[in-house]
């Protein structure tokens, strides 16, 4: 190559920087913005969950610029995929922050995703308001730009108080996936039910997405237990109480705190649904005592806005958008030291919601999310536990 | 207890079975690595659950239905994969990861997110066999993958166009030399392989779940059974499904479902390293 062109190749290469350059310059974000980051498992294994919370993150945006924005601005939302992929969430924080100037990112399923997305934000010192996280592991690091809407706890204390004072077990069987928050959840019980003198006979850890639950069935059948827990995920329930009805299993009780109060859980698994009972820390018809109003309000934006009802995963992504938005409002938008100052506005929080109360600990960890029992009755979420909120009757066993 | 082991275990394996017979006829006559072998089950499932859901056909009706959609797609991808250049090997495993995620897309905005099931509670009735009680449900997925294997088995060894595709298998070059038509044995190996998918589609859809990056799985599963068997071996795949099929019953009972991978995984390993060239490998 001669020195003409190198000469060329290199005006060519500056040419290419330059632009770039410009093409970021042009990217900067507008002052009538503020623009909030958000990072979802939009497609992969949890793309479901993780367009769910998107949806209801959206909504509350859009009703937020709806009432003329905070403080006369409008909220950008700025989405992006982690694919379900930890080491992509990892990358799309600094993206955020860096390149796309957002002051608070939101969003996040599953703490294999969170925990990554939360140490990105530590480091980048965001604020992040994990939408849907339970391991407690988490909020122990004492990371100051981390906070939940939701806790382990908030599952654990209803269905052992349920498990106890209601169903009266004399055996429980316990399966639980592989994942880091199912996990503790089933240590935690096995825990419980010891000291409470409930036997724990049959125990079964699981990948979630096994194909196939019939040698566990069949080994099930050996103990004659009274209720049975499954820590799993939609899909794992979806194929476990198919071939337990294939198996012609004599099923007593059956509680999975994840994954079946959702409309398409009985939807896709019709007359097999009824009588399972579920946790939600919010339905359609199952809202925090006060909120009826705001809860009917969501129900019928969403039904408006996507064309179909809303779930719980949906208000769990209304929720951290929503204490954003309300932090935005308690903080001083002009000035410099923004992210800082929005973190100790969220901290700060004292917001009454339709799924909860919502206030942090020193740590991050909502001080009030608790769900209740449901149980599946006509294809609808009935509450059977705690009494105080019941609508209706818990019907067990189902056998009978 | 292990009798019902057993007969699950060869319901799982005889899945197994069908979904590598047509990745195994496919690579081994086209030399396609398709990596969308899952996604195209997926299509199958899909395909079967508009009938079921949305026409209100039965699952029975479904399954011819799933076979001729899958056949009428592999016509078409067969066209493509006739246009890609070589090395085909590993041209044709970075056009069918595009596949994949193409798939993938498609599936999204058809069907969302949402994890489906095809509903056939008729499966959950048992019937009696010499004082073994089946449920419907696995003696269906058993007796399809005994039929469609042995029939296949059958046309591949009695008959001409069987015995020139075994032997397309084995030697394109000299195959051609002897006066067979290789394109021909290819497409329809192509197409005999995408109609085997297109039967475990509905399978799938209603022994499993189907979600749009559900797909995978199944692949790796065909990959596997096909290495561990040997390409183009008809019986050792199912032997290989069998096999693998009752393995994970048999670890998840005694050890439990958390070993279940893990250990299937080492056995593997084992057999691979005892015939490196599949289980059918003679030398």
């Amino acid at each position: 190559m001669n020195r003409k062109s190198n000469l060329r190749l290199g005006l060519l290469v500056c040419i290419l920087i330059i632009s770039f350059v410009l093409a970021g310059c042009s990217r900067k974000p507008s002052h009538e913005f503020i623009r909030i980051g958000e990072i979802d498992p939009l497609t992969g294994k949890l793309a479901r969950h993780g367009l769910e919370i998107h949806e209801g993150i959206l909504l509350a945006i859009e009703e937020t610029n709806l009432k003329g924005g905070i403080k006369g601005k409008n909220v950008e939302l700025v989405t992006r995929d982690d694919q379900s992929l930890p080491e992509v969430a990892y990358g799309l924080v600094q993206e955020l922050v860096q390149k796309e100037k957002v002051v608070a990112i939101t969003g996040g399923y599953v703490d294999t995703l969170v925990a990554v997305i939360s140490e990105a934000a530590r480091k980048s010192e965001v604020p992040y308001v994990a939408a849907a996280s339970l391991q407690e592991e988490l909020t122990k690091t004492k990371n100051p730009y981390f906070f939940r809407i939701s806790k382990l706890s908030g599952f654990l204390k209803p269905v052992e108080r349920f498990l106890v004072e209601v169903i009266k077990p004399r055996k429980v069987g316990i399966l639980y996936a592989s994942t880091p928050g199912s996990t503790e959840f089933a240590t935690k019980l096995v825990e419980f039910l010891k000291i409470k003198n409930i036997q724990v006979p049959f125990q079964e850890k699981f990948r979630t997405g096994i194909s196939d639950f019939t040698p566990l069935i069949i080994k099930m059948t050996r103990y004659d237990l009274d209720f049975i827990i499954s820590g799993g995920f939609l899909p794992d329930h979806l194929l476990l109480i198919r071939q337990l009805k294939q198996n012609n299993y004599p099923l007593k009780g059956y509680l999975g705190p994840w994954g079946i109060a959702y409309p398409s859980f009985v939807s896709q698994m019709k007359k097999d649904a009824e009588l399972l009972c579920s946790t939600c820390a919010w339905n359609p018809g199952i809202t925090l005592p006060g909120t009826e109003e705001v809860s009917r309000e969501f129900v019928e934006n969403f039904e408006k806005r996507f064309n179909k009802t809303p779930s719980t995963t949906n208000m769990h992504g209304y929720t951290a958008a929503m204490v954003i938005i309300d932090a935005l409002k308690r903080t001083n938008l002009d000035n410099n030291n923004l992210k800082n100052d929005l973190r100790n506005a969220i901290s700060a929080t004292d917001l009454i919601l339709p799924m909860e109360h919502v206030a942090f600990d020193q740590n991050g960890d909502p001080l009030n999310y608790e769900h209740v029992i449901i149980q599946i009755q006509n294809g609808r979420f009935v509450c059977v536990y705690p009494p105080e909120r019941a609508t209706g009757k818990l019907v067990y066993p189902i056998t009978d | 207890m292990y009798l019902k082991l057993l007969i699950s275990g060869l319901a799982l394996g005889s899945f197994y079975a069908i979904i590598a017979l047509g990745f195994s006829m496919i690579f081994g006559v086209t030399r396609v690595f398709n990596l969308a072998h899952g996604e195209l089950l997926l299509a199958g499932g899909y395909v079967a659950y508009v009938a079921c859901e949305r026409f209100g056909l039965g699952f029975w009706p479904s399954v011819p239905i799933s076979v001729l959609a899958l056949i009428l797609l592999g016509v078409i991808l067969y066209r493509v994969f006739r246009a890609i250049k070589e090395p085909l090997e590993l041209n044709t495993i970075v056009f069918t990861f595009g596949l994949v995620i193409a798939l993938q897309n498609l599936f999204l905005i058809f069907f969302s997110a949402d994890y489906r099931i095809l509903t056939t509670p008729e499966w959950s009735t048992t019937i009696e066999i010499f004082n073994v009680s089946f449920t419907r449900g696995h003696l269906s997925m058993f007796l399809t993958a005994f039929i469609s294997v042995s029939a296949l088995y059958f046309v591949l060894r009695h008959t001409f166009w069987g015995k020139a595709l075994r032997a397309t298998i084995q030697d394109r070059e000299a195959v051609g030399l002897l006066g067979i038509d290789v394109e021909k044995n290819s497409i329809l190996a192509f197409l005999g392989g995408i109609a085997l998918v297109g039967l475990a589609g509905p399978f799938f859809a209603s022994f499993h779940y189907i979600h749009p990056t559900g797909g995978i799985e199944a692949t790796l599963i065909a990959i596997i059974v096909t290495i561990v068997a040997g390409v183009g071996h008809v019986r050792a795949v199912i032997w290989a499904g069998w096999g693998m099929g009752l393995l994970e019953n048999l670890v998840t009972t005694t050890l439990g479902a958390a070993f279940r991978e893990g250990v299937t995984s080492l056995v593997l390993i084992a057999i691979l390293l005892y015939k490196p060239c599949g289980l059918a490998d003679n030398q």
